[in-house]
């Protein structure tokens, strides 16, 4: 079904236990996996073995994380999530804005990092859009516009729809303040991140979604927002 | 003021002051015209009022002006008033004896008069430098700022000594001094000596009008340096006895801080331990029991986890780098966000988020802020009864943002509100990571400029509440 169950993805960390950990549950779920326990390592096994994904530790020896993606985005595309340490926050942004895709907090659960990785290998394989998107309840009917929760229409400005599909397009995936608000509307907004509070907050009440037990959209503070499920 | 300055200069040093010039020149010159001039006047009423010169001018000058007037007197008397006219000629024995006599008694009312008034002023001195120096004694070992006690001293001495300048240099205070608008002449300095090594300098600038300080004063300003000397030492030792006892403090809040920690880091590794070795052990488990286990080990994970992230806050802390990294985030979905974070925890209880819509986008550091959050919450779940509600509240105006989370349960007594917010101190007195949590929020409140503390909640319960500035200034 979806492209994941059979990609290869290579696990870069230079501690053995998390190394293993990681590798242990990525293989219950079909992975292939590569290991590289250091950058210089990594570099060589992406240029060699070309895997379809890269779960990437920042703190490495000798390379570390950020001269990794620097160098690795000079030539591909593939797919990068970072794993860092919560206090990294400056790491985490520096990260993203050199190429990485996304980024897990240790410690994460399993289950996080399996969403996430589905979320960026989807986004590197686009599927065939479909007309319609099913989330559990929640029905959006691209090609006719139309927003549907427990069967009852929802009405929605255009502003939220646009809203809702940049957001519910890209399931899973960390979406920045700028890249939403460049998405919904358009260059020279890309700052105005109190339109996108207010609208998501619009979108939210419209959805019945309680911000405390999110179900369709998460925060993720001072970076931007997830929409959450995954298309059922 | 003036009288005394005169008198207590060295004879010839009156000399240098015009007024006593005048007093000396001009009084018996007045006398002699306004007798010559009124020819009613006798000769013995002129010799009366000759003393009565002399005498001003031991009073205004001192006994070499009393001599020097009454010498003057002598020879005006002489040359105007006792025959042969205009001449230094006594002619007659008895004008002679006259003339002597006159000088003798107005030399002599002279230097008694001078003589009393010096004394009279000198005791006055004394008992001056003996106020100041009693005054700055009670003051240097009383433990007022040292500063303070020494520029009460110093201008004490110049006042005193009708000094220039008076500065006083130590190695502990940056340097006090007192000035007045006189031309100075060249200062005279004392070290201050503590221990045998050199401290500071005392150094005092005679108004150059006044010549050059007199031994007695030097001895006055050196008895001075060595008090303040003295007082140095003392300082010096509080100071060493104080550092001795954070010292103690540091060891002993270390301890506990040890303790505590270690306890709370061997708590959840010993479910988490207790849990796996039983899950490896391959009893055979109900799927529900298996969960149990499995989701105690996660369960306890966080916790450690949060511990070990308080830890890594306190060390940040401790290298005094709890510097904002601010990005602009609304505080409204902040809360949001760690609520939902931390729905685990808040399992079976009710989580009432009451967030005003005008909540203003400010500029914090969010990883800060949500740590506060946590810290808030997992504080007030850990001290109220399992399924009673916890509450965030939020308000906001131009100026500032106000977050509460209360709970229903004992509360915080009165004594321990402030308390609780020190490192590694609990409410009952216990030393453990919950003291580490609070301690935290407290320090990334303020490391925003904002402030944090503690009260009932309506109702019941405890709420703690803090503020941030929408204004980004850090606190200094």
């Amino acid at each position: 079904m979806s492209p994941s169950e059979n990609a290869t993805v290579l696990v870069v960390d230079d501690d053995r236990q998390m190394l293993r950990a990681v590798t242990t549950a990525l293989k219950a779920r079909g992975y292939s996996i590569l290991t590289a326990a250091d950058g210089e390592i990594a570099l060589r096994m992406l240029a060699e073995e070309q895997p379809d994904l890269v779960l990437l530790d920042l703190g490495l020896p000798h390379v570390d994380g950020h001269q990794v993606i620097t160098r690795l985005r000079t030539w591909s595309d593939v797919p990068v999530i970072v794993l860092s340490v919560r206090d990294g926050q400056d790491e985490k942004a520096a990260a993203l804005d050199a190429g990485a895709d996304d980024y897990v907090t240790k410690p994460f659960g399993a289950k996080e990092l399996l969403a996430r990785m589905r979320a960026v290998l989807r986004r590197a394989a686009p599927e065939q859009s479909e007309p319609v998107l099913h989330f559990d309840e929640l029905e959006i009917d691209l090609s006719r516009r139309l927003v549907k929760l427990e069967d009852e229409p929802v009405h929605l400005t255009p502003t939220e729809y646009r809203l809702l599909e940049a957001m519910a397009t890209s399931p899973g995936k960390l979406l920045t303040h700028g890249w939403l608000l460049q998405k919904v509307w358009g260059p020279g907004y890309a700052t105005e991140s109190h339109y996108l509070r207010l609208f998501v907050r619009q979108l939210r009440q419209k959805l019945h979604d309680d911000p405390a037990r999110p179900r369709w959209i998460t925060t993720e503070p001072g970076v931007g927002y997830r929409w959450l499920p995954e298309p059922s | 003021m003036a009288l005394e300055r005169s008198l207590r200069l060295s004879s010839v040093g009156a000399f240098r002051r015009p007024r006593v010039w005048i007093t000396v020149l001009g009084g018996p010159a007045a006398v002699t015209a306004l007798t010559l001039l009124e020819h009613q006047l006798s000769t013995t009423t002129a010799a009366l009022l000759y003393v009565l010169v002399v005498v001003v001018a031991a009073g205004v000058g001192g006994p070499a002006a009393g001599i020097a007037a009454s010498f003057l007197s002598f020879l005006a008397l002489n040359f105007f008033f006792t025959p042969p006219l205009h001449t230094f000629v006594a002619g007659k024995v008895d004008d002679l004896i006259a003339l002597v006599v006159f000088l003798i008694v107005s030399v002599i009312t002279g230097l008694l008069l001078s003589t009393a008034l010096r004394e009279r002023s000198r005791a006055e001195t004394r008992e001056r430098q003996t106020r100041l120096m009693n005054r700055s004694t009670t003051q240097l070992l009383s433990g007022q700022a040292l500063e303070e006690v020494l520029q009460g001293l110093a201008d004490g001495l110049v006042g005193l000594l009708d000094l220039a300048s008076c500065t006083i240099a130590t190695e502990t205070s940056g340097p006090v001094r007192a000035k007045t608008e006189r031309k100075p002449a060249s200062s005279f300095e004392v070290p201050l000596i503590v221990k045998g090594e050199r401290a500071g300098t005392l150094s005092a600038a005679p108004a150059a009008a006044n010549g050059p300080l007199r031994r007695d004063e030097r001895a006055l300003i050196e008895a001075l340096a060595a008090q303040v000397s003295l007082a140095l030492e003392s300082t010096r030792l509080t100071d060493e006895v104080r550092r001795a006892q954070l010292d103690a403090e540091t060891n002993r809040l270390r301890a506990a801080l040890f303790s505590g920690v270690t306890h709370d880091l061997k708590t959840p590794l010993s479910a988490i331990t207790a849990s796996v070795t039983s899950l490896l052990e391959g009893s055979r488990f109900t799927e529900h029991q298996r969960f149990e286990h499995l989701d105690t080990i996660r369960q306890e994970a966080e916790h450690l986890d949060r511990v070990v992230t308080n830890l890594m806050d306190l060390a940040r802390l401790r290298a005094g780098a709890l510097v904002p990294a601010r990005v602009p985030a609304a505080i409204d979905e902040l809360i949001e966000a760690v609520v939902a974070r931390l729905q685990p925890m808040l399992v079976g209880r009710d989580a009432n988020l009451d967030l005003h819509d005008d909540l203003p986008e400010m500029s914090m550091d969010v990883i800060q802020i949500d740590q506060v959050l946590t810290n808030l919450i997992e504080n007030a779940v850990k001290f109220s009864p399992p399924g009673t509600p916890i509450r965030i509240s939020a308000t906001g105006g131009a100026e500032q943002v106000r977050v509460t989370v209360s709970d229903k349960g004992p509360g915080i007594p009165h004594g321990d509100r402030e308390r609780i917010f020190n490192a590694f101190e609990r409410g009952n007195g216990e030393v453990t990571g919950t003291g580490l949590g609070l301690a935290i929020a407290w320090a990334a409140v303020h490391a925003h400029g904002g402030r944090m503390w503690a009260q009932d909640a309506p109702g019941g319960g405890a709420a703690v509440t803090f503020e941030l500035p929408t204004s980004t200034s850090d606190a200094s």
